[in-house]
């Protein structure tokens, strides 16, 4: 969860994200670029 | 990475949240979900399958990859496995580190956006000293130490800590890790943030991953090195147990002081771990 909120929250910031587990929790807008 | 229904609906949702055309990759082991989860390759005869690939246009040059590895159990692909009859018999169909590390390598963002210094946005984050004098969170070359990359040269690491505060209540994080002296920004090095999650710790990551602990050569920097025909390449370092354990214990922290003392660095890999997620309740204030 805390890859998908970095992902989403800190997109700018991290260039890529990978989980291995755990469920997409986070009600957020849209992010600021595609994640990949 | 791992595949089921729950995440095949994740994979989409992020996908659509990312708006216009990131690439969607689903890979399948080419031995067949069933066989794989079987386990029967054991360490030392891994083989890894030429993946299925369906793949779709995308012209921002963005990907997701999906890694369907089903019955494996809830163990962490190409590591030893633990308790199989609890969590799984594991696989070594594929490497979770090895393939991690291919994706990401891809990906890198601007010097400037990669620079983590200073206050922006939902984020703040901040730079600690906990180990050293303090240190600015810039990834700028130690002054008084030019880098040459050579396997006996000493090198002292600027310990920092940095912490990522949620504009949201109740979450926190704090991670520490080294901000090697040579990075500049002709010598960018990767920053891997490893989130083992709560209940786990550095020693147990080191076990299911496989990652070492205090810099001895395991299994992801040998493979690395010997890809890069550079032996002694990068260093990763378990920097202690739960809740920042590394922080409070003045044993490791000397023993990450004489570790780094020794590694040379190396473009192709260098990380640090440590523990899982610290409580919100200690950033207080």
């Amino acid at each position: 969860m805390m890859a998908f909120r970095l992902g989403i929250e800190a997109s700018d910031r991290v260039a890529a994200i990978a989980p291995v587990e755990g469920a997409l929790m986070v009600e957020t807008s849209a992010r600021a670029r595609p994640m990949p | 990475m791992r595949g089921s229904l729950i995440w095949r609906r994740h994979i989409r949702r992020w996908k659509k949240r990312s708006r216009d055309g990131v690439r969607l990759t689903v890979v399948r082991p080419k031995r067949g979900p069933d066989r794989c989860s079987k386990a029967r390759l054991e360490p030392g005869t891994r083989e890894i399958p030429r993946p299925a690939t369906h793949g779709e246009s995308c012209a921002c040059g963005t990907e997701i990859v999906l890694w369907k590895l089903t019955g494996s159990g809830h163990v962490w692909p190409g590591a030893a496995r633990d308790y199989p009859l609890v969590i799984g018999q594991g696989t070594w169909v594929i490497d979770a580190n090895a393939e991690m590390w291919k994706f990401f390598r891809n990906f890198a963002l601007p010097l400037d956006k990669a620079n983590w210094s200073g206050t922006d946005g939902a984020w703040t984050v901040l730079a600690q000293s906990l180990f050293v004098d303090p240190v600015r969170l810039r990834l700028q070359p130690h002054a008084a130490r030019a880098p040459r990359h050579s396997s006996r040269e000493i090198i002292r690491w600027d310990l920092a800590a940095i912490a990522l505060i949620s504009s949201m209540p109740g979450l926190a994080e704090i991670t520490s890790f080294t901000v090697p002296p040579q990075v500049s920004s002709a010598n960018a090095l990767p920053v891997i943030l490893n989130f083992h999650g709560a209940g786990s710790n550095a020693e147990q990551e080191e076990q299911y991953s496989g990652n070492g602990r205090d810099g001895r050569p395991r299994r992801l920097r040998r493979r690395l090195s010997q890809r890069d025909g550079a032996r002694n390449a990068g260093a990763h370092l378990e920097c202690g147990g739960c809740c920042a354990y590394a922080e409070r214990k003045q044993d490791r922290r000397r023993r990450l002081h004489q570790v780094a003392a020794r590694r040379p660095l190396h473009r192709a890999f260098t990380s640090i771990e440590r523990g899982s997620m610290r409580p919100a309740s200690r950033m207080a204030g």
